[in-house]
């Protein structure tokens, strides 16, 4: 016979100090969330990034003009991008858990996509206009 | 440690996996990548709690290591178990220390916060890439549901294995 001292909780359910913490992260996230998309307003122009293993492998001016589908062959895998109308998405991808799929398409400044496996990254960028052109604005 | 708590140790790291597995099936819409339901947080929550941190660790990674098996994925078992061992250490030290203000319910939204951080901060680690910690605030606002959820189920796990072991141990 093991005697196994357990600590249940006098209330079992939630303490005002759980309520607490979750009141704060969610704060803190919605937060973070809005600094986000406040700083993606900023920009004039955006770009798509794509790098491989941390290393820039292509960079595009995204406008909504460009349509172009990019295919990435390395060791681990084959991934294909698509830029479209001013979106891009991940089209195909050799990885296993598609992740980078179903996470659909981004349009900007901040938004990235990830495949995991294949340390392939497609991120969008924003760059500020400097110059005349950028007070007249 | 006798040969009664490896056996039921052992079946309940296999209810992690075998929960992990079902929670693939599971149909989600895509939030972020890497979220998850995290239903075996329940067991590695419960074993900390009932059997104390270090079975609740080897639970923990014992589970990360068949999931790996079982799905052959080695890259995703990096992120899984960086994210087992943190969460599994946080829950550990907030059960220990805050106990008495947090419930199971605090001490799982911990769990499952740490194991997000955990699994992001590889894998900006691993892709060289910062800004994949974009993906933080979205991923804590959906592991405070999955972590209520979690924590609440847990405190109805310990509850009723608490009573299991005064009985048939």
């Amino acid at each position: 016979m093991i005697v196994i001292n357990v600590k249940i909780f006098e209330g079992d359910f939630m303490t005002k100090w759980d309520k607490m913490l979750i009141a704060l992260i969610l704060v803190l996230s919605i937060g973070a969330l809005v600094f986000i998309s406040a700083m993606a307003m900023n920009y004039d122009n955006s770009y798509v990034k794509i790098s491989i293993d941390g290393e820039l492998y292509k960079k595009y001016s995204l406008d909504g003009t460009l349509d172009k589908k990019i295919t990435i062959d390395t060791d681990k895998g084959t991934n294909v991008i698509h830029i479209e109308k001013g979106f891009v998405y991940m089209e195909e991808s050799s990885c296993p858990d598609k992740t980078c799929i179903k996470q659909g398409s981004i349009d900007r400044p901040g938004e990235i996509i990830v495949c995991l496996p294949n340390k392939v990254t497609v991120e969008i960028t924003g760059e500020t206009e400097s110059g005349p052109d950028a007070v007249s604005h | 440690m006798n040969t009664r708590e490896y056996i039921f140790l052992a079946l309940l790291t296999t209810g992690a996996l075998v929960l992990t597995i079902l929670e693939g099936m599971i149909p989600l819409p895509f939030i972020a990548p890497g979220a998850r339901l995290g239903l075996a947080n329940m067991v590695v929550l419960s074993v900390i709690v009932v059997f104390g941190f270090k079975k609740g660790l080897t639970v923990a990674v014992l589970k990360s290591i068949l999931v790996l098996l079982v799905a052959g994925n080695p890259i995703g078992f990096i992120y899984s178990i960086s994210g087992a061992i943190l969460s599994t250490i946080v829950m550990h030290l907030s059960y220990k220390y805050l106990n008495g203000y947090l419930s199971l319910i605090g001490v799982s939204v911990l769990g499952a916060l740490s194991h997000n951080t955990a699994q992001v901060v590889v894998a900006a680690a691993v892709l060289e890439n910062i800004k994949i910690l974009i993906y933080l605030p979205v991923m804590y606002i959906v592991s405070l549901f999955t972590g209520c959820f979690v924590g609440y189920a847990g405190i109805f796990i310990v509850r009723n294995l608490k009573k299991q072991i005064s009985i048939g141990w």
